[in-house]
């Protein structure tokens, strides 16, 4: 079995977390979640949900970073945190980030090209320098950077837009089976998401890439395509293609927060008054500390 | 001086100092605000929109500073200022009573270890002393004014959501039915179904108590949903300002075009444009 | 890739300490401590005139300061200006010596109890708990008592022994928060190893909390030497500051005019402690921006 026909499954993945103050000291993100992200054909699944919702829980734990209360996530077939060696290997390989934070994804002490570089490494894609350096510019401008503004400089010395591109960079290297993307455009200015989520689109159509999109915004969504899942509670509660969910929604909670999203046109003001007591409802509880995911007693 | 101008600010320029020299933030900016209007500041981040306000409310700390310019505020029954011109002590009077602050962020701005209702008291005694006696029915009226439960007077902040936050420092800040309340990026970090409900209650401030209001916001479906006017901000300067359907609709400058040309829309799908050329 | 590229963090650290003033004065006045206690050979040398200054009966009793002996003499006719040097730097390196062992128990601790989390953590941080609750000032005497004529390096050990949970404290705290940080998520899908991401990620961002650590775990040793020698129970016949001390307490010497014994190590004491906490606080100012003042918006 090829990289490329691999399928990502998640069976039952339930995360809790330890937190004081909830009535029964614990806070489920994710409430026993199924779904399967095909690799061929490659696609774009977004996953739309609000604060709290537990949509990036579930990067994570596609990610392997964090191990779920019960449930499993198979990658081929195999539990992801039973992987052998090459196994292992195989699936970082083919499944990578891009991250939400541009600021914080880069290691201050470091200049940016390190990040390039140790995916080189890691990965094993060349030995020679100069191959390196082909494949870093080459990369750099596939998403549209000059590399002679980017490579040799220090994170601070970028903007949120260059960076979030350098990891789109890192991707493009990579050439991943699936991309988990977390909330990649939540912290970029209006132009430069415009122009992330083209490149975006752009690589998953030309590599065959299939695209996790996580996202708060239904506009976004909207612009990307292919399916949707809205996720709210920790719960998928709507599924479907996007053109279907966005103008068909059937949950209710889908209903509300597509009538929530400001139009960006003076002549399509809302009319009608929103019910205050069901939209706090849906907000997210106040934040609840919540502990270390790694003491959670399996059950 | 027009008859309906509540603040008048001519060429202000803000600077900051850093190792390299000084950077303008604001750069001569001209910009009225009307009595009774909701005005929106966009711009993108670094366009000097946040600056605009903290220097408008005389908030600015260094690096920062104003480098030249006026700010006219003409505060119903009382005499004109120029805000930068103002000593301290004045300034104090002013703040609350006439000219109020929602700051962006609100989640970090209240005091974790008071209740609610002391909060308010703190901010109407300190500002307001004579109405001391109105406090019991004032605060939990301006609850509800902006669709809280008066059980929030007795509660802590950690105890309520981030949407229920902002709109408890919504109330505070016309509490002494000040005459402009300057609302720095409202609906950051907020859920859309709550941004929807801080849009809605910040327009009744406007209908129903005639608090006029500058709302600053990167977001353009936030301008497009709210204000009357709206004044685009690029690189320090105020490109464009208008009628917030006139600009909007036929925007006259190119970067106004492009920033509201790049937000992405419900109902419109690029996805199946096939115009749009793949990398490789 | 350029020099001027390669000294730029240089340039960087430069500036900090120009922006700092704490910084910049608490690194100056322990530079200038530390050379005046690598000078005392030649301090010493100096004023003995090829003969040893500290030795007993160098010199008369109780002598008054003067030119030749600025500090004046001691009981046994000891030069105290030579003596006091001396001690200065047997007093710092007690503290470099006890400094770096609980830095480096503490970092130890610290990295494996932060980064690998749940039960590790729990049990590596109640071992560090239960050492800070002991209170070390008594088992140090009680120590003292039994350890006659021990070395600079057997002090610093015992030193240690009880400074390094500070060290490993603030350092866990650190490592808590740097561990969640996306970078060291990217690392960690970037399939490097955890003793890569503890050397490569956590530890060059560590740095200034590390020093913050050495700078405190180095000051406490220091004066819990004085303590234990100022009453009398300093172990060894290592002449610290703290000795000096005692012994002019003891003597009465500031009745017989021999006030610097009591005056010099104290004022040297002082300027050591002002310079460590300097250099805390400026780092801490640093490298931690909720302390940084806030630039606007």
């Amino acid at each position: 079995m090829s990289a490329r026909t691999k399928d990502i499954e998640l069976h039952d993945v339930e995360q809790r977390f330890h937190a004081r103050g909830s009535a029964t000291g614990f806070l489920t993100a994710v409430h026993e979640t199924s779904f399967t992200l095909r690799s061929d054909p490659p696609h774009i699944v977004s996953l739309v949900g609000q604060s709290g919702s537990g949509k990036s829980t579930i990067a994570r734990i596609i990610l392997g970073l964090q191990r779920p209360t019960s449930g499993t996530v198979t990658y081929g077939g195999k539990d992801i945190f039973k992987l052998s060696r090459a196994e292992y290997d195989d699936y970082r390989r083919n499944v990578q980030p891009v991250f939400q934070d541009p600021y914080a994804i880069f290691n201050p002490v470091y200049r940016v090209d390190r990040v390039l570089r140790t995916a080189i490494k890691k990965f094993g894609l060349t030995k020679s320098k100069a191959r390196a350096q082909e494949l870093m510019e080459e990369s750099l401008r596939a998403v549209k950077l000059d590399p002679a503004q980017v490579l040799g400089r220090y994170p601070h010395q970028l903007s949120g837009g260059q960076r979030q591109r350098i990891m789109l960079a890192r991707v493009h290297m990579l050439r991943p089976a699936f991309i988990i993307a977390d909330e990649p455009v939540s912290m970029l200015d209006a132009q430069v998401r415009k122009l992330f989520l083209d490149i975006l689109v752009d690589f998953q159509r030309a590599y065959g890439m299939t695209t996790l999109f996580i996202t708060h915004d239904l506009s976004t969504v909207y612009y990307v395509g292919g399916d949707v899942m809205v996720i709210t509670k920790g719960r998928v509660v709507e599924r479907g293609p996007v053109a279907q969910v966005m103008h068909t929604p059937s949950h209710s909670y889908t209903k509300m927060l597509l009538a929530s999203v400001p139009q960006p046109d003076p002549d399509k003001r809302w009319t009608d008054r929103i019910d205050i007591e069901e939209a706090d409802r849906e907000e997210a509880a106040p934040e609840v500390p919540t502990s270390d995911p790694a003491r959670v007693p399996r059950p | 001086m027009p008859d309906d101008a509540l603040v008048e600010i001519k060429d202000l320029r803000v600077h900051y100092r850093t190792t390299q020299g000084d950077v303008p933030a604001v750069d001569g900016v001209d910009l009225t605000v009307r009595r009774g209007e909701i005005l929106g500041i966009a711009g993108e981040s670094g366009s000097g929109k946040s600056t605009l306000a903290v220097a408008l409310l005389r908030l600015l700390r260094a690096p920062g500073y104003v480098a030249g310019g006026s700010i006219d505020f003409h505060p119903s029954g009382q005499p004109s200022v120029d805000l930068l011109a103002m000593d301290e002590r004045r300034l104090r009077s002013l703040r609350w009573r006439s000219l109020s602050y929602l700051p962006q962020g609100s989640m970090n701005s209240m005091n974790p270890v008071m209740r609610v209702g002391e909060q308010f008291r703190d901010v109407i005694l300190e500002h307001a002393p004579e109405r001391r006696n109105q406090l019991a029915t004032m605060v939990p009226r301006l609850l509800r004014q902006v669709g809280l439960d008066e059980g929030v007077v007795r509660m802590y902040p950690h105890e309520l959501s981030g949407g229920m936050k902002q709109r408890v420092l919504m109330a505070m800040s016309i509490a002494l039915e000040p005459d402009l309340v300057v609302a720095d990026e409202p609906t950051t970090a907020l859920d859309v179904t709550i941004q929807r409900v801080i849009l809605q209650s910040l327009g009744d401030l406007r209908d129903e108590f005639g608090v006029t209001l500058v709302v600053i916001s990167h977001d353009m479906g936030v301008h497009a949903q709210l204000v009357d006017r709206v004044a685009v901000m690029y690189e320090g300067k105020v490109v464009e300002v208008g009628d917030v359907r006139q600009v909007f609709k036929q925007p006259r400058h190119p970067y106004t075009r492009s920033l509201i040309e790049s937000i992405p829309r419900i109902g419109e799908a690029p996805w199946r444009d096939e115009k749009r050329s793949p990398v490789a | 890739m350029t020099l001027q590229s390669t000294l730029r963090p240089l340039r960087g650290v430069a500036r900090r300490l120009r922006e700092n003033w704490k910084l910049s004065t608490g690194l100056v006045l322990l530079i200038g401590l530390i050379l005046l206690a690598l000078l005392s050979p030649l301090i010493s040398a100096a004023v003995g005139q090829g003969t040893d200054p500290v030795a007993i009966a160098a010199y008369q009793k109780w002598l008054r300061p003067s030119p030749d002996h600025w500090f004046g003499t001691d009981q046994f006719g000891r030069d105290l200006f030579a003596m006091t040097i001396g001690a200065l730097r047997v007093s710092l390196e007690v503290g470099a010596i006890a400094g770096v062992l609980s830095t480096v128990v503490g970092v130890i601790m610290a990295f494996v109890a932060g980064y690998k989390g749940g039960a590790v953590d729990g049990t590596l941080s109640t071992i560090t708990d239960m050492v800070l609750v002991v209170p070390s000032f008594p088992l140090l005497i009680a120590l003292s008592a039994y350890t006659k004529n021990v070395g600079i390096v057997e002090l610093g050990l015992m030193l240690a022994a009880f400074s390094w949970p500070f060290a490993a404290r603030t350092i866990r705290s650190q490592v808590l928060s740097l561990r969640a940080r996306p970078y060291v998520e990217l690392a960690k899908v970037s399939k490097l190893r955890d003793l890569e991401i503890i050397a490569y990620e956590l530890l060059p961002n560590m740095l200034p909390y590390i020093g913050v650590g050495f700078a405190s775990s180095a000051l406490g040793a220091i004066f819990a030497l004085v303590g234990l020698e100022v009453i009398g129970l300093g172990p060894g016949e290592t002449i610290d500051l703290g000795k000096i001390i005692f012994s002019a307490i003891g003597t009465g010497a500031m009745t017989l005019g021999a006030w610097p014994m009591f005056v010099a190590p104290i004022f040297l004491l002082t300027l050591l402690f002002a310079a460590l906490n300097l250099i805390n606080i400026g780092l801490e100012e640093v490298y931690n921006p909720r302390l940084r003042g806030v630039a606007g918006a």
